[in-house]
């Protein structure tokens, strides 16, 4: 039997990045290894009944989180499941599609974290996290590109769904491992430069980047705030700095080389494609627990999260007293 | 809510499945039962099936596995996200949200076809009418409802012919109750007598006293570990209340099922009702309603418990 796969998990509100994050990763993982799930499929209504109902598809009601729950418990123990399919295109279902568990699953959506018996499921918990008006221009320029919708209906889309944005998707937030904020610059609305703030928690052992912190403007710099460790890899990073950095992850995953040769950091606007050495850096980052998890499974581990590693066998050591004991 | 009580009623195409999950539904109320058809889990739709040559009955054009999964589910009180296939055009559907209700049945070709369905069920049924029979069925109900001609239905059988052999008919052992309609020696045509099967991985209940030598249309033979009841089709309206009798003083807790809806079933829009399928679906009907009550009492269904009689046995220890 082969070993479980590795699950992924990447959410954030409509327009946060999620599939931008999760195409690098699956063009560099290769796309046989990654089966790749968007929770929209779990929609309960279509665009017509959410709309004749008015409810947004942020609301845990209007999703099958329970069938979800299932088919995520499934994946996770190498079955494989019919999953449902939502067409944004027309805002409709098709027929459900076959899912084979292969070496990694990707979980992308807006409801990922939201029932705690979700999260164990999970080997990687990144939550996406952009500031608001960000995430506004994206998703006004995505819906009116690639779903059928106008501006002014995306706005005032936005301002509906903003209630439950607040009450169930930002939320999830406190259940990340990685809580990632792409933002400009303060002069600067070039989308190739964009400053990553992540937000690192103690459940993974994350790499150690502090040998790369240096008090420059174009370096990392790492903080701690509250226990959580903070770090941010500016949009204008020092490439020389950016590749040793990347340079010494991979080294940390000397048992993974083939899949250097896949470019991380590729984005697109429009038709057009660029490349950014912040999202680069973050992929890598990710990447890196998902094979760092691979080689745990593979070796007999249950995973990296702390909760996994738990549940490892321990040393034994002779109970305190035990020798003093009268005979 | 208790785990549901789940039927299987297994059989190959056009073999009575749906006449007789339709009746079962009827008596225990369309809001006790969720129907689940296993066509749902096709793998591929009707042109699909064409161009790879594969018919319905082939395990590999079935998401067996989902099947399971999903079966399952529903045994624990789960709700699924099924699949639809449409009968119709032979196309699929979005699939659609179910909820587990007290009875779940499950009617289709290949429901007994792994060990790991086989455990999900209560009760198992099979059907096995004698093919002459049955291939007049399946020309009578997919030229008049599924949009085919009497030629194409005809080629499809003989097409089928081998998987049936292989992968539908061998399902009939897994089966506590198998079922035979066969045409009656009696004077009305239509009057099919039923042959039963019973065997000993369910209790059934005890029809000696009304069977016996055979007169008047019932008929019950000892064999080594089955039972076999024949009912004819024209039995004595009479004879055929003395054994539904019989059988609802052992279902005195399900009183309020009682009604006139047993052995009706339908030929084209025409309601009618057959004695011997009202005592055949009173059989069955008896062994859900047992179930149900094993469960609410905190045991784990009939099944189990026959398993440890005939263990118990096997061992040689004495009750």
């Amino acid at each position: 039997m082969s070993p479980r796969p590795v699950i992924l998990g990447v959410v954030g509100d409509s327009a946060a990045g999620k599939t931008t994050i999760t195409r690098g990763l699956v063009r560099a993982l290769g796309e046989d290894h990654v089966a790749h799930i968007c929770t929209d499929d779990y929609h309960r209504y279509d665009r017509q009944r959410r709309a004749e109902l008015g409810i947004t598809p942020l609301h845990p009601d209007c999703n099958y989180l329970d069938i979800l729950a299932q088919d995520l418990a499934h994946l996770r123990r190498g079955e494989a499941v019919l999953k449902p399919v939502y067409r944004h295109s027309d805002g409709t279902f098709a027929p459900p599609v076959y899912v084979r568990p292969v070496r990694f699953t990707v979980i992308e959506g807006l409801l990922g974290y939201y029932m705690p018996e979700m999260l164990d499921i999970y080997d990687v918990r990144v939550f996406l996290n952009p500031p608001e008006d960000l995430r506004r221009r994206w998703k006004v320029q995505r819906d009116c590109s690639r779903r059928g919708y106008t501006t002014d209906q995306v706005l005032a889309e936005l301002d509906r769904r903003e209630a439950d944005s607040e009450a169930f998707i930002r939320p999830q937030r406190r259940n990340a491992d990685m809580l990632i904020s792409f933002r400009p610059e303060d002069s600067d609305k070039d989308p190739t430069h964009l400053d990553a703030e992540l937000t690192l928690r103690d459940d993974l052992p994350h790499p150690d980047l502090t040998p790369f912190v240096q008090d420059r403007e174009d370096g990392l710099t790492l903080r701690e705030v509250q226990g959580e460790r903070q770090l941010c890899i500016p949009g204008r990073m020092n490439p020389a700095h950016a590749a040793a950095i990347e340079e010494a992850i991979w080294e940390r995953m000397h048992f993974a080389t083939h899949l250097r040769a896949r470019r991380l950091g590729e984005f697109t606007v429009g038709t057009e494609l660029y490349r950014s050495e912040s999202l680069a850096l973050v992929q890598l980052l990710i990447l890196y627990h998902l094979v760092t998890a691979t080689a745990t499974i593979a070796l007999g581990g249950d995973g990296v999260r702390s909760a996994d590693r738990a549940g490892q066998p321990a040393l034994q050591t002779a109970p305190v007293g035990s020798a003093e004991e009268p005979a | 809510m208790p785990r549901p009580i789940i039927l299987g009623v297994v059989g190959d195409s056009a073999a009575g499945k749906t006449t007789m999950t339709r009746g079962l539904v009827r008596i225990l109320g369309e809001q006790q039962v969720t129907a689940v058809s296993t066509d749902d889990y096709h793998r591929y739709d009707r042109e699909q099936r064409e161009q790879r040559g594969i018919t319905p009955l082939h395990p590999e054009c079935n998401y067996v596995d989902i099947m399971s999964q999903h079966l399952r589910h529903l045994r624990v009180g789960e709700p699924i996200l099924k699949p639809v296939y449409i009968h119709s055009d032979g196309t699929f559907g979005p699939a659609v949200y179910v909820s587990p209700k007290p009875f779940t049945i499950v009617e289709g070709l290949l429901g007994y076809y792994t060990e790991s369905l086989l455990d999900a069920y209560d009760v198992r049924v099979y059907l096995a009418p004698p093919e002459d029979l049955r291939r007049r069925w399946k020309v009578k109900r997919d030229t008049s409802r599924r949009g085919y001609t009497t030629d194409q239905v005809l080629r499809e059988l003989d097409k089928r012919e081998r998987d049936s052999a292989q992968f539908i008919r061998p399902q009939e052992r897994f089966a506590d109750v198998v079922v035979s309609f066969r045409e009656g020696h009696g004077r009305d045509p239509d009057a099919l007598d039923a042959e039963l099967l019973l065997r000993d991985s369910l209790p059934h209940p005890d029809l000696s006293p009304v069977g016996g030598s055979g007169k008047g249309g019932v008929a019950v033979e000892e064999l080594e570990s089955e039972l076999m009841v024949r009912i004819a089709g024209d039995i004595a309206r009479d004879q055929a209340a003395e054994i539904e009798e019989a059988i609802w003083e052992k279902l005195h807790f399900a009183a309020h099922l009682r009604s006139e809806r047993l052995g009706q079933f339908v030929v084209g829009n025409d309601l009618q009702r057959s004695a011997s399928l009202a005592v055949v679906q009173l059989l069955i009907l008896y062994h859900l309603v047992t179930a149900k009550a094993a469960i609410a009492l905190g045991g784990v269904g009939p099944r189990a418990e026959a398993v440890d009689t005939t263990e118990r046995q096997a061992a040689g220890v004495q009750s």
